[in-house]
């Protein structure tokens, strides 16, 4: 289906898009994804996965980070520009229960936890998202998160904004504290998700990772974005791209 | 709703098609995984993954990479084997308003045949492919796919245990393919599908390695269209049986290229994953042009470029 952007703002190599597409906006689940068309021509020849950061009102907002051709495309289209997008896809994050809830985002892992906040705060469940990046650049969304009225923590490897450090280290810290069993949910890099999964199962938390994989199809017909749960594998696009932390096997 | 339109319609060996737009082995799952993305009734068939004798998990990680207008796949014939496949795909794929074709792969003739038996008394089966050309996986399907000699012991093996249309899906990659095709003919082939992927290779600059782990994969998409056509041109000229095209397809157009060519009924395979509407688009084409020319059937045009 079709959709036009309305809106792009950039933060260094970081670009928030907002489109118009209400059917896509109406069915949409916090943790699924859209594969957007960008060009009518032939490169790039697929499609390029990105997670739903917002939906709602007819539109739906993306956070992309420009990296290679694809991304910047999209990064760098102005306002009335149409693509093509097929979704929305995959499963998406547990909405159910009651548990308080820690979302994990690191860099622009940190767009489906927008969604997944606003969501779970309309069901008044408490909120706690952990926000970390490399330098403060890479700590995107915090005013939108505080908005949800979840409680904000961010951490940069060089300093430069809030805690010093990896975003794993506030996150134990709280596992430390808590007295009532909590639900993780996390996005990012795959040493962050899997450092998430060591914490979540010392400190005994259910947790659900959001994974990444190269995706020709992203309809579940290719077999081509496969990963390993349980010891079989399965597909990113179709049976995740979130599985339970616990399942995923970090080293196949 | 089927929109009812005879000058589409097409007899493939056997397989009585609305159109002759199929979706390609691979490419459509079994079925249910497009539904709501494409809809069925636009087109004229499709063709299941490829099932083998027992159900395989595929090739290492990374499977597919993309090139210029076009893309390597090395997924190594993953499928969930020939018993889950009639048990827990086949009763949704029957519901399907188009034709459905099963795609059968093996690694040695007696798992071909039993796979063929097994499929033998299942309803809802309109034809069986052959896939005798896979690139990607090693002792596999290919083998059959290079040597007529060996290629016709197999189709006449399989010809002796089923009643069904029986189609065989050549490989490009081999010095010549006519005398495949011919062999194929004569042990009793009904049609031939011309043709699977093209073997290829990328580089990873980072690694020094090559991208997929299974090193080769197979090309497949507009990149390789002029190859598939040049093909089903000689194929289409060589045999008696239907050639069915495909390599490449993204529009009418390029359908058009293909039946003109001599193709009665063209596969769609990599399209569908750049854009679902692709393959109801392509039928849709097809019936403009026809009226547009004022034919009254796409037969008129089979074969119609050959000089
Ligand atoms: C389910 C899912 C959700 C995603 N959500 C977001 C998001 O919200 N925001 C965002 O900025 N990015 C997201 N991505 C990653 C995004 O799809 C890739 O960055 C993009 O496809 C790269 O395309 P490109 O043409 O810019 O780069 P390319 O030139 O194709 O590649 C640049 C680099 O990105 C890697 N890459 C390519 N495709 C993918 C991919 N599908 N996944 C991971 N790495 C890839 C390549 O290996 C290479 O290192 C998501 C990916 C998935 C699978
Ligand atoms: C991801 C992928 C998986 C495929 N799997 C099969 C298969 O299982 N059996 C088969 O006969 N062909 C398979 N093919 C080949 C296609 O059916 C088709 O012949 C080929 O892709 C060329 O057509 P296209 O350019 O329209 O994609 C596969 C192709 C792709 C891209």
């Amino acid at each position: 289906m079709h959709a036009e952007l309305i809106s792009n703002r950039h933060f260094g190599p970081y670009a928030h898009l907002t489109f118009s597409a209400p059917a896509l906006a109406r069915r949409a689940k916090p943790g699924q994804f859209v594969e957007i068309r960008l060009t009518g021509g032939n490169a790039p020849f697929w499609r390029r996965p990105f997670s739903i950061c917002r939906a709602g009102s007819g539109r739906v907002e993306f956070l992309i980070k420009a990296r290679g051709r694809g991304s910047q495309l999209l990064a760098q289209a102005a306002p009335k520009t149409m693509v093509d997008m097929v979704g929305p896809l995959g499963n998406g994050f547990t909405l159910a229960g009651k548990q308080p809830r820690l979302l994990v985002g690191g860099g622009y892992g940190i767009a489906p936890m927008l969604f997944l906040a606003q969501q779970l705060r309309a069901k008044n469940i408490p909120v706690e998202v952990f926000i970390g990046g490399r330098c403060g650049d890479d700590l995107l969304l915090r005013r939108e998160m505080k908005l949800t009225g979840a409680r904000v923590t961010c951490s940069t490897e060089d300093g430069s904004y809030g805690h010093t450090g990896r975003v794993t280290e506030p996150l134990e810290a709280r596992l430390k504290q808590a007295k009532a069993p909590v639900r993780i949910a996390a996005c990012g890099p795959h040493a962050m998700l899997k450092a998430v999964t060591r914490l979540a199962a010392h400190y005994r938390a259910e947790a659900e990772v959001s994974l990444e994989e190269v995706m020709a199809c992203g309809l579940g017909v290719c077999n081509g974005c496969v990963v390993k749960i349980k010891g079989e594998y399965q597909r990113v696009c179709k049976d995740g791209p979130v599985f339970q932390a616990k399942d995923v096997d970090w080293h196949a | 709703m089927r929109k009812s339109n005879s000058a589409l319609q097409v007899n493939v060996g056997g397989v009585k098609l609305a159109n002759p737009v199929i979706l390609a082995s691979g490419t459509c799952g079994y079925g249910t995984e497009l539904e709501g993305w494409l809809d069925f009734n636009t087109i004229g068939g499709l063709v299941a993954k490829s099932i083998t004798l027992s159900p395989r998990t595929g090739n290492a990680m990374p499977r597919v990479v993309e090139c210029a207008s076009g893309m390597l796949n090395a997924i190594g014939l993953a499928n969930v084997g020939v018993e889950a496949f009639c048990r827990e795909k086949l009763p949704a794929l029957r519901k399907c308003p188009c034709a459905v074709l099963a795609n059968v792969a093996g690694s040695r003739a007696e798992e071909y045949i039993h796979v063929i038996q097994r499929l033998e008394k299942q309803p809802g089966i309109a034809g069986l492919e052959l896939n005798v050309s896979c690139p990607n996986v090693h002792a596999g399907g290919i083998e059959f796919g290079r040597d007529p000699k060996v290629l016709a012991k197999l189709v006449s093996a399989a010809r002796r245990v089923t009643r069904r249309p029986l189609w065989i899906k050549l490989s490009p990659n081999v010095t010549d393919i006519v005398p495949l095709a011919k062999a194929a003919e004569a042990a009793g082939a009904d049609a031939l599908t011309v043709a699977n992927t093209l073997v290829g290779m990328r580089m990873d600059l980072a690694r020094h390695r090559p991208v997929l782990a299974n090193l080769t994969g197979g090309l497949s998409g507009p990149a390789i269209k002029p190859v598939a056509l040049a093909l089903v041109y000689k194929v289409a000229g060589a045999v008696k049986i239907p050639v069915v095209g495909c390599g490449g397809i993204e529009t009418a157009g390029d359908a058009l290229e293909f039946i003109l060519a001599g193709a009665t009924a063209v596969q769609i395979g990599t399209g569908t994953f750049r854009d679902p509407g692709i393959p109801g688009r392509v039928a849709a084409g097809l019936r403009t042009y026809l009226a547009h020319r004022r034919l009254h059937s796409i037969l008129d045009l089979v074969g119609a470029g050959r000089v």
